[in-house]
């Protein structure tokens, strides 16, 4: 177990290990923490004061499936709160293989200087010179980076938009197939990356120093039901593999909660053309990929390859949320525009989601149509030229508003909602306002609670038991990022048995009891964390609101605003 | 009357004449309602999920409305 610090100001690394108050937490748990107890609240997030911390799940590196998650964490250039944005592909079991349980990024370089962070396979880490690779993109840069170190390395890096410290600027990372499209996407985090100097970490594949099991056969035993569970599950198991996150295009929009042209509407009249289902038919028709491996580890294979009608590779994976920002919500019903678009933003290092609110913004501005995918397509290439523009565009939703002084901005706390309205599941309301996160769709999904067909038990529309969903899914989010489970393998932990086995495998690896009560006191201990330094860092209960339009303008079809009030939003914290 | 009925995720598998972008024409009589049309189309109950008729969520008891487009979804996770 050790962490490694690397101070870019002097060019210093040092070996730790693993220290009081940091034993038993990877992931969330561990970035969150560190950042609260070391980063000063108040510092500049794109000055030397400030952490960027990679941490593999605390689960990374074991046999249990689905758990190379990356947990990144800094405070975020974005919100001007706590960030952390978890990511799959390969190095997050690559480094927890390696004995390593964080990456701290201190300090700063001189302006002008670059570079790579390379660990082998003996765990040994070096700063190596990058200056060349400057203004490169994702894609070449992690082709060139295999090519010098090697096909059995991780790539995880910047583009340009990381090296200009956009707030909308993503850490992309190398997937199962060596491509660097798999994002941290949300609060700016390559913007830190870039602030700090650093253009991508190489970290070897294939470690054989994994921290031990204490107890290696209730381990596996545990596992292994684990991954029965997901596999028997018909969503993870069945429909996953066949259509990815993208089949969640139909019922979200057939529950007119499909934010569409910049959520002024709920319900996208060319959702068929962009749904999971057609994307699927597409895929398979022109000789592309579904049932695609993208991480390490994974059962459930969710990825894709999506390729042009030539068969020709255009963008790997088209996921839900990018099929929302880049069509629903700027009215584009072109799937092939849509995986453009994709592509763009994983190869200049930008988050789906804020860049596609952020060209939504820009349409009900007026500055462009709704539905002009060619228009999209050139904003995001103004990013990686650097233009007036394209450093606005760069910046986000809220950057882009203040341009053009047009105030239907869907952020909170400066970061764009995702692709679920809070007027059609009024539980997302309260995730959106309160996650110490900002608009954060993935710190406590709520949707499943609030749609009665899918076993929910609310009232959509109706703020009875909101609060309390959002409180206990948030709590139960940060202990799962903590762990570093993926979001789709929680079938597991839905599972009847689902729970116990996660708690089994995690006092198997700490090597003394777990139970309930110490999942639900890790992830309140998270949450407190974050809450703590948002506060620390000027926040107040007033930040906890969602922009107004949610408010005021009933969202078609159901003609709905937000209807929790202040007083009860500021109840989500009360413990 | 007949109405149009589009199966998504991987619930279309079960029918062959099913078309992805039009989905399938059913024959049923008038006054069925949705769970009528579930029952008619012998689908096992945790199979799926939220149910639709021309844009709006409808419920195992609403009547099916002739020329009516129903489109069946699957239970959901997400994130």
């Amino acid at each position: 177990m050790k962490f490694f610090k690397i101070n870019m100001t002097n060019g210093t690394i040092e070996t730790q290990q693993v220290s009081d108050g940091y034993e038993y937490l990877g992931g969330r748990g561990l970035t969150s923490i560190m950042i609260n107890a070391e980063v000063p609240p108040d510092c500049d997030p794109l000055g030397p004061e400030n952490k960027l911390i990679f941490a593999p799940g605390y689960l990374s590196g074991t046999p249990l499936i689905n758990t190379s998650r990356l947990s990144i964490g800094a405070k975020s250039p974005l919100t001007g709160g706590i960030k952390e944005s978890n990511v799959g592909g390969t190095i997050s079991a690559d480094l927890a293989r390696l004995g390593i349980n964080a990456i701290i990024i201190e300090g700063q370089v001189q302006q002008g200087d670059l570079y790579v962070l390379k660990i082998d396979s003996n765990g040994d880490a070096a700063l190596i010179d990058a200056k060349q690779f400057k203004g490169m993109r994702t894609y070449e840069l992690a082709a060139t980076l295999k090519e010098k170190y090697g096909d059995d390395n991780s790539v995880t890096c910047i583009g340009p938009a990381g090296e200009l410290q956009l707030t909308a600027a993503s850490i992309q990372t190398t997937d199962a197939d060596g491509r660097p499209c798999r994002a941290a996407g949300r609060g700016g985090l390559g913007a830190v990356m870039g602030a700090k100097g650093l253009k991508a970490l190489v970290v070897s594949m294939g470690g054989k120093t994994a921290d031990s099991l204490a107890d290696v056969p209730a381990f596996k035993e545990a596992a292994k039901a684990y991954a029965r569970d997901v596999k028997a599950d018909e969503f993870s198991g069945e429909v996953l593999p066949e259509f990815g996150s993208a089949v969640l295009v139909g019922p979200i929009n057939a529950a007119g909660a499909f934010p569409t042209c910049n959520a002024k509407m709920g319900q996208f009249e060319h959702a068929d053309k962009i749904s999971g289902e057609t994307m699927a038919a597409m895929i398979k028709e022109r000789g592309g990929k579904t049932t695609h491996k993208g991480c390490s580890q994974c059962i459930i294979n969710c990825s894709n390859e999506f390729v042009d009608s030539e068969g020709k590779y255009v963008t790997s994976s088209l996921e839900y949320e990018t099929i929302w920002s880049m069509g629903g919500m700027i009215g584009n019903g072109d799937l092939d525009t849509i995986a453009k678009l994709d592509f763009l933003c994983d190869d200049i290092g930008l988050d789906t989601i804020s860049t596609g609110v952020a060209i939504a913004v820009a349409m009900d501005a007026g500055f462009k149509n709704f539905g002009d995918g060619q228009a999209a397509i050139k904003m995001v290439e103004e990013v990686a030229q650097g233009t007036e523009f394209g450093i606005i565009l760069g910046n986000g939703p809220a950057a882009v508003g203040k341009h053009f002084n047009h105030d239907r901005v869907p952020v909170v706390k400066g970061q764009s909602i995702a692709a679920y309205d809070p007027r059609a599941i009024q539980g997302m309301a309260v995730t959106y306002a309160t996650s110490p996160m900002g608009g954060d769709h993935t710190a406590g999904w709520v949707v499943g609670e609030n749609l009665e067909d899918f076993g929910g038990t609310l009232d959509r529309f109706s703020a009875e038991g909101q609060v309390e969903a959002s409180r206990n899914s948030q709590i139960h989010m940060a202990a799962v990022d903590t762990v570093g489970i993926c979001d789709f393998a929680q079938s597991g932990l839905a599972a009847p048995e689902g729970k116990e086995n996660v708690y089994k495998m995690v006092a198997a690896k700490m090597g003394k009891s777990f139970g309930k009560d110490d999942w639900d006191a890790l992830g309140l201990r998270v949450l407190k964390a974050e809450r703590e330094f948002n506060r620390r860092a000027g926040f107040t209960n007033a930040d906890d609101r969602l922009p107004k339009m949610f408010y005021e303008e009933p969202l078609p079809p159901h003609n709905k605003v937000v209807v929790i009030s202040d007083e009860e939003m500021d109840t989500t914290f009360d413990f | 009357m007949k109405i149009r009925v589009i199966f998504f995720g991987t619930l279309r598998k079960s029918f062959s004449d099913h078309d992805p972008v039009y989905g399938m024409e059913v024959e049923i009589p008038e006054g069925s309602t949705v769970g009528d049309l579930i029952a008619h189309m012998n689908l096992p109950a945790k199979k799926f999920g939220m149910v639709s008729m021309d844009g709006h969520l409808v419920k195992a008891g609403n009547l099916l409305e002739e020329n009516a487009v129903v489109r069946v979804f699957q239970p959901i996770f997400g994130g």
